[in-house]
């Protein structure tokens, strides 16, 4: 009997192993139980010492598989074991998410961190005229400087398209009183035929900071602080002197190459730098023009936005900016 | 931008110039390297000079540069040691008229019995060749050579060409002659010109006349060393788009006393050359005698602006190395006097430049602002972000176009003239034909953009756009307001938003009422109350498949299926094979209202669903509206399928509706039930003859 009990063991183990469904488990508990009554029935035939011994073993074998089959019931249940295992490495084409334009994300990045900063941010009309364009940002009509920034023009007189955001910060000087810190984003037009760094449309972030006391110490901190939380702290920022009609003095802003670190590449013609934005105090003439006075005091800066996407995306030409290639944008 | 070669600088130069180290000043000061190139045993160096450094457009102007970063304490002038004496009484063999407020000097110097078949020297042709100045012969080259060194414009009239007196003026009346380049251009009138008693010799500061031009064979010559006023030479260039070397000058600033130099160095090269004999009589028209300008800097004011700690002796010890005459007056006020050659300099905050320029950009220790601005939230950037977070949840992808589309566009996009998207606002100097319209809706740059993916192989297309739409808006005072613009959001959806497989076993397209659930979502943020009904009054749609957005009673945009006419007309629109479905809606005025949630039952809801015949041109909104107000125990009514085809009557459709019933307090009865649609049948068929489908 002690060798029959341990091939019923053995084979039940082996079947045990088998079993992946609640169905097949049965199968094998019903079997089981028919087993153990012919066990038992056998067991009385025998010999009294003979008998104590089997029905230990029996009761045994009882216990054990029992208890296997319960748990094996349990672990059916909660579906921890099923017939097929499926290839989770496929997905159905269901949820792709959008993207957003290379542009606009690095354009919200830079609102996000001026908004952190306490800047607020102002809009206005990219049909523009001339006064608040030109004129009123200390460039008079004969101003040699008109010619950076030639734009197009509308059918009436002095109506034209910005060539700038600097109006924004014109219209928003007329309407409020300092201190304030805005950040004007938007769309600017010049005549510039369309090839692999030009456009007629570009993007702009300028920025406007006014109340007492600020310096164009102030001014070099926004900046390299904006430019050190957009593209990490590891990056350097410099400022030499320039020119801009409506700031002085004014400064040109060089950030160290985001493709090599400033170690000197292609993208940055060996130097290690690129010039990413124009910036300054602004000229008296501007602040007496929206009837501020000229010893006030605040600064403006300027970031392109186009060559910026175009460095952190890698996206060749400028042009390819306005194309639109949905497979390009989907790598996003 | 100037162009000068390393060796010609250093030639006049009476110091050492280091290479590398004059570079690295340039830079530091911003006069951007724009390019440098190797010709023979010289470098060509092109620097980038702004607007307001006109003195920096010449050799001698570099020059000073290098001397100010060696603290040079005089800056190198260059000049000629000749004899001549300049007087407004002095007569030539030609008398000079000025007769122009636009002129500031006028210096005329005679020469008489010059040889110009000589061989212009080898160092100016070679100077002028690596800059690209072709040598014309001796005199001329002579002139060119001067303005590249010291940056003053001159002109050379062969006095035996010359008929009567010289005289500068602005023309009465538009003036075309023939110029030195070969081309006749019609001068404006006021524009600022040179004549004889007969004819147009020069366009004063621009470009000059062969009628007294300078040829191998003049021997006599009167020299113009003169200052024009860059305002009459910026505009008259503008508009003849006549630029050459001396216009470029001038109309940046020359400085009023370069001119006697000038004259100097034109008659010792002129004389040392060709030969000849000089009337050292010079005449010489001033307008006004130059006086430096004097401006009074403050301590304060320089460190309020620059965030620096400098001391006055300090400031003034900047400004000096720069050839600033400095006065300190009383320990935190001083008297600069600006020399002749820096025109741009005219109040503190020029000064002010100048102080942070030599005590270096790089020097300034950053400081945080302390400054309580408060934050103002911006609406339409507001919803702006939130359109594109709904619009990335839903899959979209955004794209950026320009502002200008084709001239006929609006035959294109099939808009009629009346219609809220129909385009009047022309660019009057386009790039192109193509780019002449500014747009009046984001379509036709949408489906283009869709077209061209469609080419690209793509065919399941969803894109959005937000951007500036313009349109005219006539009878203002102010011509600028002329024009309106309004921040548009648009998006397009072409293709299968289900594809084959996965359980679907065929491509399910997307379709008109996939658009207006497009519009519904988006809008449902705002909780505003939406109506969207059909209209044919906008143009780009298929006629019955569009319809107009509406809020408040107020025109919101439009959504609807783009005509086939349209896409026809665009280059591969054949291309797009699936219905094309569009949106567009203004988005600055979008506010959204508070939402809050209702628990209202726990009695469970009893749903029916209806198959109605319903005839065109009868709009769910409409009919569902009887249903809902059939009874109070209606709670939703919402189409579940709409059917056209086998089994359904033309010109009819066969719509599915759900509607849930629940009284909130009780369950319903059967019975009760039966009577509400009783009631709302009834209604149906009697208002709109709707039935139910057999």
């Amino acid at each position: 009997m002690k060798n029959q009990i341990a091939k019923i063991k053995e084979e039940l183990g082996t079947k045990l192993s088998t079993v992946s469904a609640a169905d097949g488990l049965a199968v094998i508990e019903s079997s089981f139980k028919k087993t153990m009554k012919e066990l038992f029935t056998d067991m009385k035939a025998l010999v009294p010492e003979d008998k104590r011994e089997a029905g230990q073993l029996i009761n045994e074998l009882k216990n054990e598989f029992e208890a296997k089959f319960k748990a094996m019931r349990a672990e059916l249940a909660s579906g921890a074991k099923t017939e097929v295992t499926l290839d989770l490495s496929i997905a159905s084409p269901e949820f792709v998410r959008g993207k957003i334009h290379p542009l606009i994300r690095v354009g919200k990045m830079m609102e996000d961190v001026y908004k952190e900063m306490g800047f607020s941010i102002a809009y206005g009309p990219e049909v523009e005229n001339d006064k608040h364009n030109y004129e009123m940002l200390n460039m008079p009509y004969y101003h040699p400087a008109r010619d950076m920034q030639d734009t197009f023009y509308l059918e009436y007189p002095n109506v034209l398209l910005r060539s700038h955001t600097s109006c924004v910060q014109i219209r928003y000087m007329l309407a409020h009183k300092p201190p304030f810190m805005i950040i004007s984003p938007g769309v600017v037009y010049r005549v510039d035929e369309i090839d692999m760094q030009h456009t007629p449309c570009f993007y702009q972030v300028e920025g406007l900071v006014v109340g007492e006391g600020i310096n164009l110490a102030n001014l070099k901190w926004a900046m390299t602080e904006s430019a050190k939380r957009i593209f990490g702290d590891s990056l350097q920022v410099r400022f030499s002197p320039c020119y801009y009609p409506y700031t002085e003095p004014s400064a040109a802003v060089d950030m160290s190459c985001i493709m090599c670190g400033g170690k000197g590449c292609r993208t940055c013609k060996g130097t290690g730098w690129m010039r990413v934005a124009g910036a300054g105090m602004v000229h008296p003439n501007v602040f007496e023009g929206v009837g501020y006075s000229r010893e006030t005091q605040g600064f403006a800066f300027g970031w392109g936005l186009n060559r910026l996407p175009m460095l952190y995306f890698k996206i060749a030409e400028m042009r390819k900016l306005f194309e639109n290639e949905i497979s390009l944008w989907e790598q996003l | 931008m100037f162009q000068f070669p390393f060796n010609l600088l250093k030639s006049v130069s009476d110091t050492d110039v280091d290479y590398d180290e004059l570079l690295e000043w340039l830079r530091y000061q911003g006069f951007e390297i724009a390019s440098i190139e190797k010709v023979g045993d010289d470098t060509l160096i092109e620097i980038e000079v702004k607007a307001n450094r006109p003195d920096m457009l010449s050799v001698e102007g570099v020059l000073r540069e290098v001397y100010i970063s060696k603290k040079i304490p005089a800056p190198k002038t260059i000049d000629a040691d000749v004899k001549l004496k300049f007087s407004p009484e002095h007569k030539l063999s030609h008398e000079i008229k000025i007769d122009s407020p636009d002129v500031h000097r006028y210096c005329g110097i005679e020469i008489t019995g010059i040889d110009n078949t000589v061989k212009t020297p080898d160092y100016i042709v070679d100077t002028l060749e690596k800059l690209g100045i072709p040598s014309i012969n001796a005199v001329v080259d002579i002139s060119n050579y001067v303005l590249i060194l010291i940056g003053q414009p001159s002109h050379v009239f062969d006095t035996d060409k010359l008929e009567g007196a010289i005289t500068v003026k602005n023309v009465d009346e538009p003036t075309k002659f023939l110029t030195l380049n070969g081309s006749e251009v019609e001068f404006p009138k006021g524009a600022l010109l040179i004549t004889d008693d007969v004819k147009p010799i020069c366009a004063a500061g621009m470009i000059g006349s062969p009628s007294a031009e300078i040829t191998k064979d003049t021997k006599n010559i009167i020299i113009e060393s003169a200052n024009f006023d860059h305002i009459i030479i910026r505009t008259t260039s503008k508009k003849t788009h006549v630029s050459t070397m001396a216009s470029y000058r001038y109309e940046r600033g020359v400085n009023t006393e370069l001119c006697y130099n000038g004259a100097r160095l034109l008659t010792k090269l002129i004389t040392d050359i060709c030969g000849g004999k000089v009337n050292e009589k010079a005449f010489c028209y001033v307008d006004k005698v130059f006086k430096p300008q004097s401006l009074t800097l403050t301590t304060d004011r320089t460190n309020s602006l620059l965030g620096t700690n400098l001391y006055p002796d300090e400031i003034a010890e900047m400004l000096r190395r720069c050839y600033f005459d400095v006065k300190v007056i009383d320990g935190t006020k001083m008297e600069v006097k600006v020399p002749a050659f820096r025109l741009d300099i005219e109040i503190d905050n020029d000064l002010i430049e100048e102080v942070g320029r030599i005590y270096g950009y790089h020097n300034i220790e950053p400081q945080p602002i302390k400054l309580y601005a408060p934050y103002v939230e911006n609406p339409i950037n507001k919803n702006a972000n939130t359109l594109r977070d709904i619009m990335v949840g839903h899959g979209f992808i955004e794209v950026l176009t320009y502002g200008f589309i084709p001239q006929d566009s609006m035959r294109i996009l099939d808009i009629p003239e009346g219609s809220e998207y129909y385009g009047d606002v022309h660019i009057l100097n386009p790039l192109a034909s193509w780019f002449e319209l500014m747009r009046p809706t984001l379509s036709y740059n949408l489906i283009q953009t869709a077209i061209n993916n469609l080419a690209a192989g793509k065919s399941d297309i969803r894109i959005f756009e937000l951007g500036k739409t313009f349109k005219k808006t006539v009878g203002h005072a102010d011509s600028y307001d002329n024009y309106s613009e309004r921040n548009m959001f648009a998006a397009l959806l072409t293709g299968a938003k289900m594809t084959r497989g996965f359980g679907a076993t065929k491509d399910i397209k997307y379709t008109v009422y996939d658009a207006v659930a497009l519009v519904k979502s988006i809008l449902g943020e705002y909780n505003l109350p939406i109506e969207i009904k059909n209209s044919d009054a906008f143009g780009m749609f298929e006629k019955g498949a569009a319809a107009e957005i509406t809020a408040f009673g107020k025109h919101l945009g439009v959504v609807g299926k783009i005509s086939s006419k349209v896409l026809g007309n665009f280059e591969n629109g054949k291309l797009a094979k699936d219905d094309v479905l569009y949106v567009e809606f203004c988005y600055e005025e979008l506010i959204a209202t508070k939402k809050s949630i209702s628990y209202e039952t726990s009695f469970p809801s009893i749903i029916r669903e209806y198959n109605f015949i319903v005839k065109n041109g009868v709009h769910f909104c409409d009919y569902s509206e009887i249903i809902t107000g059939a009874s109070p125990f209606v709670v939703s009514v919402k189409p579940v399928d709409i059917y056209f085809g086998t089994g359904v009557a033309k010109g009819s459709s066969a719509v599915l509706v759900n509607v849930e019933y629940n009284a909130k307090t009780r369950t319903l009865a059967t019975d009760e039930i039966e009577a509400i649609e009783r009631s709302f049948k009834n209604k149906l068929l009697e208002k709109y003859g709707i039935e139910l489908k057999a």
